[in-house]
């Protein structure tokens, strides 16, 4: 059985998958250990840094875990899984945006527990030119500003080649369009955002 | 050079998904173009940057320590060869608490809720095989979940003493079909099943049959296209207890 998953994923985690789709208990529990840092990564990036991250985190992986059996492994786990990411981070976008206009401005709920996730900083460190640094890290949000300010077709396909790497096959799978659309989105996602911002 | 084409070409490189003999063509073209190589400058500076974001770094275990406790109520709801068959089991009995509950309620007024107790009688079928078809699994699995969620206790420890005592489903086995579900039982199927339970637990089950309109069927269903057909019980009273014998056998 693991080897029909074996086109696109390792012996290893072919095995996790029979195992989950078994309702093996503890392999679900190694499966969420795999990729946790990988969901919460791709919510940030697509959501930004938002208060629900870990909720958002948590019904992503019972989507998961529910929708584990229905994996047939015509593309990788993590691809799959990436799916799952995009089509809740866009329920959880519509309805936070709907949210917002029926209250104006949502009220900020005070965290009431203790947070499970950190934010790193991974621009290096400012020992050698402070000045350079600080002149990035403008930048880096700059950029993620016009980013977000992207309409979500140019925004989640540049996230997904920029950031998360991803091939065009890997995008085209993911979202459902063909190659040559995956080409001229990304194209129209870069110069909207090379116009938004100030680069040298 | 085509402009739509040298973008093109200048997103691939980017991405480093252009063909050989275009890379050679799409460098020429850079080194001769001031505007291409400053707009290929300004792109790959923005992937550079976008790439060296914050990352998240999640806590190893209260993430997933929160997760699985949310997730293994979940699992209690999972279709299973043995909660089918127990769920069969639990129907039937819903079944005979309705028909038998004015025999019982004479006996129940007054008594506290008490244990439940289940036990397999020995005599198999002669078949090893449950078809359980799609609309009945999903009958199945909306009773089991209702009573999880809401009534009943007793029910619950009616499926957990089935799943635990009948014994019946070591190496059992499940596949899918078009007509549904079928169950291999190595073993045999049971054809008789003695409940042992106190009046007033048979009482809050016949209460909760009744909140199943309809429900459950008093026959299982064979792979062979026969059934079992539920034919017999006996209640007993032995020492203030009610005791119910359900017998199933070919019609």
């Amino acid at each position: 059985m693991a080897d029909a998953y074996l086109a696109y994923n390792s012996p290893e985690v072919s095995e996790l998958i029979v195992r989950c789709q078994k309702g093996d208990h503890r392999a679900f529990d190694e499966l969420v250990s795999k990729y946790q840092r990988y969901v919460f990564n791709l919510v940030y990036q697509h959501l930004g840094d938002i208060d629900e991250i870990e909720d958002v985190a948590q019904e992503i992986f019972v989507r998961i875990y529910k929708f584990i059996g229905k994996y047939k492994g015509n593309a990788s786990l993590e691809s799959w899984i990436y799916k799952i990411v995009l089509n809740y981070c866009r329920t959880h976008a519509r309805r936070r945006s709907s949210f917002s206009r029926m209250f104006v401005s949502a009220p900020k709920q005070a965290p009431s527990e203790e947070k499970n996730f950190e934010i790193l900083d991974t621009l290096p460190d400012a020992t050698y030119d402070p000045a350079k640094t600080v002149e990035q890290r403008k930048l880096v949000q700059d950029i993620m500003e016009a980013v977000r300010g992207l309409p979500e077709i140019y925004r989640t396909i540049l996230i997904m080649r920029e950031i998360n790497e991803l091939s065009y096959e890997e995008v085209a799978e993911i979202l459902g369009i063909s190659i040559g659309t995956v080409k001229s989105r990304i194209s129209r996602a870069r110069d909207l955002v090379r116009q938004k911002v100030n680069i040298a | 050079m085509n402009r739509a084409k040298a973008k093109r070409w200048l997103n691939e490189y980017l991405d480093g998904e252009i063909g050989l003999a275009d890379k050679a063509e799409f460098e020429r073209m850079l080194a001769q173009d001031p505007e291409l190589r400053r707009e290929y400058e300004q792109l790959r500076r923005i992937g550079l940057l976008m790439s060296s974001g914050p990352e998240v770094e999640v806590h190893p275990h209260a993430f997933r320590a929160k997760l699985m406790e949310r997730i293994e109520p979940q699992q209690r709801f999972n279709f299973t060869p043995q909660r089918a068959f127990a769920g069969s089991m639990l129907v039937a009995l819903l079944v005979v608490g309705l028909a038998f509950g004015q025999y019982i309620y004479s006996g129940a007024v007054g008594k506290r809720p008490g244990n439940v107790g289940v036990a397999y009688s020995g005599s198999v079928a002669s078949t090893s095989e449950i078809l359980i078809n799609a609309s009945s699994s999903q009958f199945l699995n909306s009773t089991l979940q209702r009573a999880e969620r809401n009534e009943s206790r007793y029910a619950l420890q009616l499926v957990e003493q089935l799943d635990r005592q009948l014994g019946i489903y070591e190496g059992a086995a499940c596949t899918r079909g078009s007509n549904g579900y079928t169950y291999h039982f190595p073993g045999g199927l049971p054809t008789e099943l003695s409940i042992r339970a106190d009046a007033a637990s048979l009482m809050e089950i016949q209460a909760i049959a009744a909140s199943y309109p309809g429900s459950g069927s008093t026959s299982v269903e064979l792979a062979d296209g026969s059934s079992l057909a539920l034919n017999e019980f006996a209640v007993l009273h032995p020492q203030g207890r009610v005791e119910l014998l359900i017998r199933f056998s070919r019609p």
